[in-house]
């Protein structure tokens, strides 16, 4: 996903002390799975003991030689759940099942707080615009909404939720251009 | 024996003839025929040089020497069969009376065949024939005679073009230069774009090879190398009814040489063309090569332009526009692949007739006239074929002339501001050694000087906008000029001017062929004592407009608000659609109402989800950013009040039958007495 970019000027900086590079975060989670002990202690369960896994293999386990490399040993582990887009401000945005079923997060008011929550949904199939903070920065509320027609969003002490809507005169209307799967070409 | 008996064996000899030349893979009977055909001519000579006596199934038929040669060129066989089937030339040359001498013949022009090979080192075995040993059959035939391009006919028709686009001279042999102004003479007209087909001069041994697009024969060549060895199909390119071909198989050092000119048209530098070569005997060293222009002794096939680039009336040799193949060492390899393309080929009989030959398949190649001042000018191009200077050798040049075509970078937008870049002439030309430098436009100071080098990129933007993309391509070429053989480095550049239109961050884009929900909360203010206070909103409506990949309005679809007004706002809920080709969607809001009526119309809440999918919304209040509201499945809301201090007081929910406050409640009030 790129990002954006709304600092305008590009000036001479180090990525890593902006926090812009370096950022580590969870890609795919898995689980592992496998027998778990259960035993009896005069005819019962002895739950002190119970429940823990009959053996464990790390997901990761170093090499002997050459010592430096790893090794993946995925044999018991089972994929839950994958990241597929996050937010330039650090939100994550959309994640995939291990049924391949999307669920995805909009996030408004300066990309800080979700605004919409969807499953069984991919981040690029959820739009929602409650018009309150088309004042908060010039770059959150492009993605679905009716920036172009900024001037007909207001308070005008009528509203279904919030404080603001868009009010529509006798004859005007307000538009929404979507581009989809491609950017037409010239 | 009936006139048409006699016409029927002769047709019949002629058959076995073919027969027995075309299944022979022994030297040595091709020789004992080439010797008995010598006999025959020699007899035939004996008889006046005018018929030839030969005796058949008990019945002696007498053969008028012309119309041997009339039967032979009216021969059934393919001109492809016939083509590079060196072992065929012994056998025609004993049934032609040579040409003119050539100037290097030493055994002159009535030398018999058997004084011929005699004469070139062969030792014959008078009782039966037989080569005993030595010789070099090439030489032979060098000295022997030349011989007539079988594949010639006068009465080839002119197909479907009737101006003349080119014509031909053979040079004959090498001793001309290259520089020689002679070939400004021929008149040529220009090939339009995308035309190909060339007519030639009906003297001259270069030949038309017919084809019709679709059909087997006409796009392959067959090149026989050897009857006992393989065949090589090179598979003409497609799309044109014709090419040309120059050369020949005549014994003896000759270069062919066509020149055609045509006008560059305006925004279209770049000439296409393809070449196949087949050259013989690329092993001639240096030493043979006194006469030739690069002093190696090696066939060649040259590509020359000029045009006037300095507009001083004068044509000039147009830079890296030239290109050419040199026969390459075949290294005594029998058969090898030498170079990508290139394959080296025994040409001939195994043994004392080896010899190696250099076959390019068809190859497609551009000339680009962009960077010197040629466009709408008239430019020269000079397809030149070279055999090696000593001995009686063979080659061919085929050529296919695709047209003047613009040049370009293709490009193909992918998902979020990703584009793939390719080029558009260039890409699949494999000129020698290219490299390619790529500038997207978004560059910074202190990037590399090139984003990509790869002939295909692919790059994604961080923004849209307008980006200038540069491609500068670098490649070699054969210079020609003074320094023959040299290399040189060319190069140019396209730019293009790119709207990258995607959206910053990852935009939302439902994917066309799957069906959504559009739900949006609407109101609308009737103004009191015009109209009566109405019980369903039907001014306001959500307008959803699809368009089509190339931007083409496709569909439309038109919501209303349907069921309950709910303290003054009703819902819309529709599901839609998106069409499968769609490439962009327009959503409208309207309000349809007219001046007079003066209804004004709130939208509030819209949204939009999968059909299947569960969604829910929140409101945030912009300046305490405590949640104000939550919009659940239906995108019905469930109100969240607050007093002064931050704590919720109240939950109300929004139903159907109105909002009903679910929940109240107030802590940390002093109790007042």
């Amino acid at each position: 996903m790129s990002s954006c970019y709304c600092t305008g000027e590009l000036v001479s900086a180090n990525p890593y002390v902006n926090g812009e590079k370096g950022n580590y975060r969870p890609v795919k989670s898995y689980a592992y799975l496998t027998e778990r002990n259960q035993s009896n202690d005069n005819r019962n369960t002895n739950i002190r003991v119970d429940g823990t896994f009959e053996d464990f293999q790390p997901y990761w386990m170093p090499n002997v030689n050459p010592a430096q490399e790893w090794n993946a040993n995925p044999a018991q582990w089972t994929f839950a759940s994958e990241v597929t887009l996050v937010s330039p401000y650090g939100m994550e945005l959309e994640n995939r099942d291990a049924l391949e079923r999307y669920s995805a997060a909009e996030y408004g008011y300066n990309n800080t707080l979700p605004t919409a929550v969807a499953s069984n949904s991919m981040y690029r199939e959820i739009g929602f615009d409650n018009f309150e903070d088309y004042d908060c920065t010039t770059c959150s509320a492009d993605r679905f909404g009716f920036k172009e027609d900024e001037d007909k969003v207001g308070d005008y002490n009528v509203s279904h939720t919030g404080k603001k809507s868009i009010k529509l005169k006798p004859g005007e209307s307000a538009e929404m251009k979507i581009n989809i799967s491609s950017c037409p070409v010239q | 024996m009936s006139g048409s008996m006699i016409d029927l064996m002769k047709n019949r000899i002629m058959k076995v003839l073919y027969q027995n030349i075309y299944t022979i893979s022994s030297i040595k009977l091709w020789c004992i025929l080439c010797l008995l055909m010598c006999s025959l001519v020699a007899f035939a000579q004996e008889e006046g040089d005018s018929t030839v006596t030969y005796t058949f199934n008990d019945t002696t038929i007498t053969f008028n020497l012309a119309e041997i040669r009339q039967a032979l060129e009216q021969t059934d066989m393919t001109e492809d069969e016939i083509e590079m089937n060196l072992n065929f030339d012994l056998f025609w040359k004993s049934l032609f009376p040579p040409p003119k001498p050539h100037n290097r013949v030493s055994s002159g022009s009535n030398t018999s065949c058997e004084e011929c090979l005699n004469l070139n080192g062969f030792i014959v075995d008078p009782a039966n024939g037989e080569i005993q040993s030595g010789g070099d059959c090439w030489s032979h035939q060098y000295d022997c005679t030349a011989i007539p391009n079988p594949n010639y006919n006068p009465n080839l028709p002119d197909n479907t073009v009737t101006n003349p686009k080119f014509l031909a001279q053979d040079y004959g042999d090498l001793n001309y230069n290259m520089t020689d102004p002679s070939w400004t003479d021929y008149t040529c007209n220009h090939p339009g774009p995308g035309e190909a087909s060339i007519i030639v001069n009906s003297d001259s041994p270069y030949t038309i090879m017919q084809s019709t697009p679709g059909s087997y024969d006409p796009h392959v060549l067959r090149v026989l190398i050897n009857p006992s060895s393989e065949v090589i199909e090179l598979n003409a390119p497609s799309g044109n009814s014709q090419f040309l071909r120059i050369g020949d198989q005549v014994g003896g050092y000759h270069a062919h040489r066509i020149v055609g000119r045509f006008t560059v048209p305006t925004g279209k530098p770049f000439f296409k063309y393809n070449y196949a070569v087949a050259l013989h005997d690329t092993d001639q060293l240096p030493e043979h090569g006194s006469g030739n222009l690069d002093n190696t002794g090696k066939p060649y096939f040259t590509v020359r332009f000029r045009g006037d680039i300095d507009d001083d009336g004068i044509m000039d040799e147009i830079p890296c526009a030239d290109y050419s193949v040199i026969g390459t060492d075949s290294e005594n390899s029998n058969l090898e692949t030498h170079l990508d393309g290139i394959r080296l080929y025994n040409v001939g009989a195994i043994g004392q007739y080896s010899q190696p030959g250099m076959i390019v398949n068809w190859t497609p190649n551009v000339a680009n006239f962009s960077n010197f001042n040629l466009e709408g000018k008239e430019v020269e191009v000079e397809f030149t074929l070279v055999e090696c200077n000593q001995g009686g050798h063979s080659g061919w040049a085929y050529i296919d002339l695709v047209g003047c075509e613009e040049g370009g970078i293709n490009l193909s937008a992918g998902g979020d501001c990703a584009y793939s870049f390719s080029t558009e002439t260039f890409g699949n030309y494999g000129l020698d050694n290219e490299s390619y430098c790529w500038q997207f436009g978004d560059e910074i100071p202190g990037d590399p000087p090139c984003s990509s080098t790869e002939p295909n990129p692919s790059h994604t933007y961080s923004a849209p906008g307008t980006y200038t993309v540069t491609l500068n391509i670098e490649y070699e070429n054969f210079f020609f000029g003074n320094n023959f053989g040299q290399s040189e480095v060319c190069d140019y550049e396209l730019i293009y001017t790119l709207n990258v239109c995607c959206d910053c961050e990852s935009s939302f884009a439902p994917i066309p062929g799957r069906d959504y929900v559009l739900s949006a909360w609407v109101q609308e203010d009737h103004p009191d004592g015009i109209t009566p206070k109405p019980t369903t909103y039907d001014v306001a409506s959500v307008v959803i407009d699809f368009y089509n990949q190339s931007n083409q309005f496709s569909s439309t679809t038109t919501f209303k608000a349907k069921g309950a007004i709910i303290d003054g706002w009703q819902r819309i809920e529709e599901e839609f659609s998106v069409p499968a080709n769609t490439g962009s969607i327009r959503v409208r809001l309207e309000n349809s109402s007219t001046a007079a009526e003066s209804i004004d119309v709130y939208f509030d809440d819209i949204r939009m989800h999968p059909f299947d999918a569960s969604m829910k919304s929140f409101v945030y209040d912009p300046l305490t950013l405590r949640l104000s509201a939550e919009l659940d499945e239906r995108n019905y809301a469930t109100y969240y009040e607050y007093d002064e201090e931050g704590a919720l007081i109240r939950v109300k929910k929004e139903t159907e039958r109105g909002i009903m406050t679910i929940q109240e409640g107030r802590n940390a009030i002093r109790k007042n007495n």
